[in-house]
């Protein structure tokens, strides 16, 4: 088992120490994350597996400021999430974290530039213009900034969310299952980008998956089981994630 | 099934059921407490008055030939006759008028509203309406008992002198006495006063007469035969009625005013109800469009469409009953409610126990259930078109801009407006309920219109607010505008109120504005006297002021009827023949107004005397209660229509009617006498008279507007009801919007929208809604507004109040502001990982 220690030089986009979240009480206490240490250190593109109850969605809400651990602490960057209160945390996921979620979640009253510029309206920023053609061009939605929700296919609309998530220039971007919905053909292209994000513009991402396709284009693999961090892959190819997972279900009780 | 599905529907969003549970029981429960309060009241006064008359078999009185107040008062001559008849066991004669009391600290007693009445002491009690509770019955010519409620008002004591105005003048009495009517302390807050006979007929101008001769029967007689035996005694002009038919006489007077309180009540509450239906309408409409994949997988798994129907129409059974019943209940509260305010302001009200008549309840439930029914019935077959593929495919609701609903909103529009105006100017049938269906119809077309045009109206009005509120009003705005025909249906609920304060609003103050506009062009006096309750006066008060120094000229001002050659009843206004125009410009255009001092003349409004053929010189016949047929002669004719159709000179008024009293005074002051100093003079000169007012022209004015503004305030209380089921109207939309955008709201957190922000966005799309409403509500008023003044004849200047109307619109975005609190707390308090994932 392999963990990597924590330390403070290492320039970790964000971190979890001792993270720990449990539902219900009692003898129906349910330790989705128990005692969870990771870094995810920027410029990086990290994928988290596991299977289903393994705990790797309340891992990236815990991480992202959308729910709070148990105990334990987060961090996003230099900021101690944990610490902070709801408002302030409001504030940090403004504008330090890009979101891209399963189902599209845009706003279907705005156009694809508008849900594109949301996060950036509501902090009052000022677009940095050339960042967002940038974006956009390598999204290939330049003509289809004007359009709504409701006219855009799947892959247009995911590709909508993953341009809102970068627009910002956030430390950080969680992705949840962003291909669930997608086909192949949309998927693959979804995910270049997201490859190219890293690679290109120096972005830092975190991506739940349980498809190991998807997760073949991270840098490295998490592996999550029972609320544990039993295991990582680095350079993953989907046929070694598979491996892998077989033999953790393998290892398991 | 169906009804089980029924069931858990409405158990699943229980704030809907409460909101449109609640515009039902407040629109059922005025119904319900106009009913319970008329029909309570009218109780009482049945057995009131049927205790206090339960002694009279006969009453004789003079036939109400051209109208109850003008019946004639029946000579004492008779008596002896009538004590003749056989079967006869008493007869008594009865004295009334009014009689103003004085308190203590020099103003008269009682309310300003209720009148002053006096009664002549009746010795016999089986005829006497008065009880004495204290001291003894007034015997001497300066003897006074007056009711119990009005001697502890005025902290009056036994044995004190009294100030009582009366028709022969103002003079001082010793009370002697305390008395009910009947069994109350006191009548709807009119002050009683009782005075020995002989004084009775002596102030009340009766001398020699009684208003009305009461007889009782020996045992076994008929109080039907004993009144066919008296009435052959009696002369012509007189009638002699049982005393049950007395009684009705004096219930159906009380029970008219009871029965316009009643009605007035039933109209708001109607327009409440009409409110709520939009609400109904509404929330169903909202709810089927959330409910689509559910209803969609009913129809996949086998369920007709008639029961899709009967399910929706089952759920608004429900409510409506439920509603209902509550509503018949909160009825009974509001009459009670009511009760307990007429005592508050000193009305007192005889008592009966709370009357629900089964008319009351079926009303209120027909009422209740009924409407619901209605304004869930669209929403129900909409629901039944929904294709079973909508359990598995995302439909997406759109809002429909066809050509064929533009159409049908500028029709029935069209046809609201039509029926309005049908309804005021062609004088057809019965124009209100023209009117009432117009405005119906005019406020549905308008919701459907304002369904076509939400978009781009929300869009403007919302275009300020993204300057000021930048993100959240933008979003806001953007979520008002998305589903417009749900926006236009939250904002109608308003509108209806906001058009109908509007209409009223451009009504009174039009009615304001001409009566500044005559008084200030026809009224030349600068001082003008009337008695505090609208009642006429002494006529020995002009007398207290003709002749001041101060003072260039002064007519006093009588009102009486008569019946015309078409049998019509028309008003007649008696006056001083050489002064008047100096007083009053009636506009002459023919004759003179200084001949109506001729004997058998009279002067004619030009309109009037142009569909009669009259010109000066010509003769119309005139019959009066008192005199009959008299021919009289035009002598001038005048423009001015704000004072009746008709003058006679005063000596001619003191022969043709009986009751010689006053209801203004017009004076006019000398020049270099300013109007302040005139109305001292003749405040000083009328210093026993504390019941008149003296006023300026000004003053006049400004008293003449408040009683306006009152009534326009009385308005708006009623109106604030529509308004309130309105706001809840709003709240619901919002609730149930907030409830189907949970994952936009989700990811708008999560994406960094404050709380606050969040709550500021629900607000903006309230402010929008409201405002939209407050629009068109402003649009349809001042149309109504306007056609009705319009129509109007007295009213000559059409006055809008523009500041009245902007501040009518910011306090409809202030309902929106109101309306939006709840929601947008809940909005906020959203946990942003749930909202995410809902469904």
């Amino acid at each position: 088992m392999v963990t990597t220690e924590p330390s403070p030089d290492q320039a970790a986009a964000a971190r979890i120490e001792d993270g720990v979240k449990t539902y219900g009480a009692g003898d129906a206490e349910i330790r989705a994350l128990d005692g969870v240490t990771r870094a995810f250190p920027a410029g990086r593109f990290t994928a988290i597996m596991g299977p289903s109850g393994s705990g790797k969605s309340t891992l990236m809400h815990c991480m992202a400021g959308l729910d709070r651990l148990t105990s334990g602490t987060t961090w996003i960057g230099g900021v101690e999430l944990s610490a902070l209160g709801e408002k302030d945390v409001t504030a940090v996921r403004r504008d330090k974290i890009g979101f891209i979620f399963q189902a599209f979640n845009l706003l279907p009253t705005l156009t694809a530039l508008e849900n594109i510029r949301l996060p950036l309206d509501i902090a009052g920023r000022s677009a940095d213009q050339e960042w967002l053609d940038q974006v956009v061009t390598s999204l290939e939605l330049g003509d289809r900034l004007r359009h709504r929700p409701g006219e855009l296919s799947g892959g247009q609309q995911q590709r909508v969310a993953a341009a809102r998530a970068f627009a910002s220039h956030p430390a950080i971007v969680f992705a949840d299952e962003p291909t669930g919905q997608l086909d192949s053909h949309s998927s693959a292209e979804l995910l270049s980008f997201m490859r190219r994000a890293v690679d290109e513009f120096s972005q830092t991402i975190v991506m739940v998956t349980h498809d190991p396709n998807a997760a073949s284009y991270a840098d490295e693999v998490v592996f999550l089981s029972d609320g544990k961090v039993v295991d990582e892959l680095a350079a993953p190819s989907p046929t070694s994630i598979l491996d892998r997972m077989k033999t953790l279900s393998a290892a398991a009780p | 099934m169906i009804w089980r599905l029924a069931i858990r529907n409405l158990r699943a969003s229980p704030l809907r059921l409460v909101l449109i549970s609640l515009a039902i029981i407040l629109g059922v429960g005025f119904v319900g407490g106009a009913f319970v309060l008329a029909d309570t009241i009218n109780k009482a006064f049945d057995s009131l008055f049927a205790k206090v008359n339960a002694g009279v078999a006969v009453q004789v009185q003079g036939v109400a030939s051209v109208s109850a107040a003008d019946r004639q008062p029946v000579p004492a001559s008779v008596l002896p006759a009538i004590l003749a008849v056989p079967g006869v066991a008493s007869a008594a004669g009865t004295a009334g008028g009014t009689a103003a009391v004085i308190g203590n600290n020099g103003k008269p007693v009682g309310l300003s509203g209720p009148p002053t009445l006096g009664f002549g002491w009746v010795t016999e009690s089986a005829l006497r309406s008065l009880r004495l509770v204290a001291g003894h019955a007034p015997v001497g010519p300066e003897d006074v008992v007056i009711d119990t409620h009005t001697v502890q008002t005025a902290k009056f004591t036994l044995g004190q002198r009294v100030r009582i105005v009366t028709p022969a003048g103002s003079e001082q009495y010793t009370l002697v006495g305390l008395v009910q009517f009947g069994s109350t302390d006191n009548l709807l807050g009119a002050t009683l006063t009782g005075f020995a006979m002989p004084t009775a007929q002596r102030v009340f101008n009766l001398v020699g007469h009684y208003t009305t001769i009461g007889v009782t029967g020996k045992e076994g007689v008929l109080d039907a035969t004993l009144a066919h035996r008296v009435q052959a005694v009696l002369p012509p002009g007189y009638e002699a009625i049982t005393g049950a038919s007395a009684t009705q006489q004096a219930t159906d007077q009380f029970n008219s005013i009871i029965g316009i309180l009643r009605d007035v009540l039933l109209v708001f509450a109607g327009i409440s109800l009409f409110v709520g239906a939009f609400i109904i309408f509404n929330s169903f409409s909202i709810t089927i469009a959330q409910r689509t994949r559910q209803v969609g997988l009913l129809r996949a798994v086998g369920a007709s469409r008639s029961s899709v129907i009967r399910e929706v129409v089952l759920e608004a059974l429900i409510i409506g009953i439920v509603a209902s019943v509550i509503g018949v209940g909160f009825g009974i509260v509001v009459a009670i409610g009511l009760e307990k305010l007429f005592d508050l302001f000193g009305a007192n009200l005889p008592k009966a126990p709370i009357q629900v008549q089964p008319r009351t309840v079926i009303v209120c439930l027909v009422v209740g259930i009924g409407v619901t029914l209605i304004a869930a019935l669209r929403p129900a077959i909409r629901a039944s078109r929904i294709p079973p593929i909508a359990a598995l495919r995302e439909v997406t609701t759109t809002g429909a801009h066809s050509v064929r609903r533009l159409v049908i909103a500028i029709a029935v529009t069209a046809l609201g407006v039509a029926l309005v105006l049908v309804g005021l100017f062609s004088g057809a049938g019965n124009p209100y309920v023209l009117l009432g269906l117009g405005a119906l119809l005019l406020f549905v077309g308008a919701a459907l219109l304002t369904g076509q045009i939400a978009g781009p109206l929300a869009r403007v009005i919302g275009l300020p607010f993204v300057w000021i509120g930048h993100v959240p009003a933008r979003l806001g705005r953007e979520n008002a505008m998305r589903n417009p025909g749900r926006t236009a249906q939250t904002a109608t609920a308003l509108t209806i109120g906001v058009a109908l304060v509007a209409a009223a609003t451009i009504f009174a103050s039009s009615l304001s504005a001409t009566f500044a506009g005559t008084l200030d062009t026809r009224l030349l006096a600068q001082v003008i006297v009337v008695s505090n309750n609208q009642q006429p006066f002494s006529s020995a008060a002009a007398g207290a002021v003709t002749g001041l120094p101060d003072l260039a000229a002064l007519s006093a001002w009588r009102e009486g009827q008569f019946r015309d050659v078409h049998r019509d009843v028309q008003s007649v206004s008696g006056v001083e023949p050489a002064t008047i125009l100096s007083v009053y410009d009636a506009g002459l255009k023919q004759g003179s107004f200084t001949d109506l001092a001729q004997p058998g003349t009279i002067a004619v409004q030009k309109d009037y005397a142009k569909t009669n053929h009259l010109t000066v010189g010509s003769t119309m016949p005139a019959f009066f209660a008192k005199t009959g047929t008299q021919q009289l002669r035009v002598v001038a004719i005048y423009s001015d229509s704000t004072f009746g159709q008709f003058f006679v000179s005063l000596d001619d008024y003191s022969r043709y009617f009986t009751s010689q009293e006053d209801t203004i005074i017009l004076a006019r002051a000398n020049d270099g006498v300013s109007a302040a100093q005139a109305q001292a003079a003749v405040g000083s000169a009328l210093a026993a008279y504390p019941n008149l007012k003296v006023y300026t022209k000004a003053g006049y004015k400004d008293v003449l507007n408040a009683q306006i503004n009152q009534l326009l305030y009385l308005v708006y209380t009623l109106l604030g009801l529509a308004v309130i089921i309105a706001i809840f109207g709003i709240v619901n939309t919002l609730a149930l919007s907030i409830f189907e955008r949970t994952r936009e709201i989700g990811l708008l957190r999560a994406v960094g929208l404050s709380r606050r922000a969040t709550r500021a966005m629900i607000r903006w799309e309230a402010i929008i809604v409201a405002l939209i409403g407050g629009l068109v509500g402003l649009v349809l008023g001042a149309f109504i507004g306007i056609v009705v003044v319009e129509r109007v004849p007295g009213l000559t200047t059409l006055s809008i109040p523009w500041t009245s109307l902007i501040v009518f619109f910011v306090l409809a975005g202030l309902a929106g502001v109101v309306a939006a609190i709840f929601p947008a707390r809940r909005a906020a308090r959203l946990n942003v990982l749930d909202a995410i994932q809902a469904d």
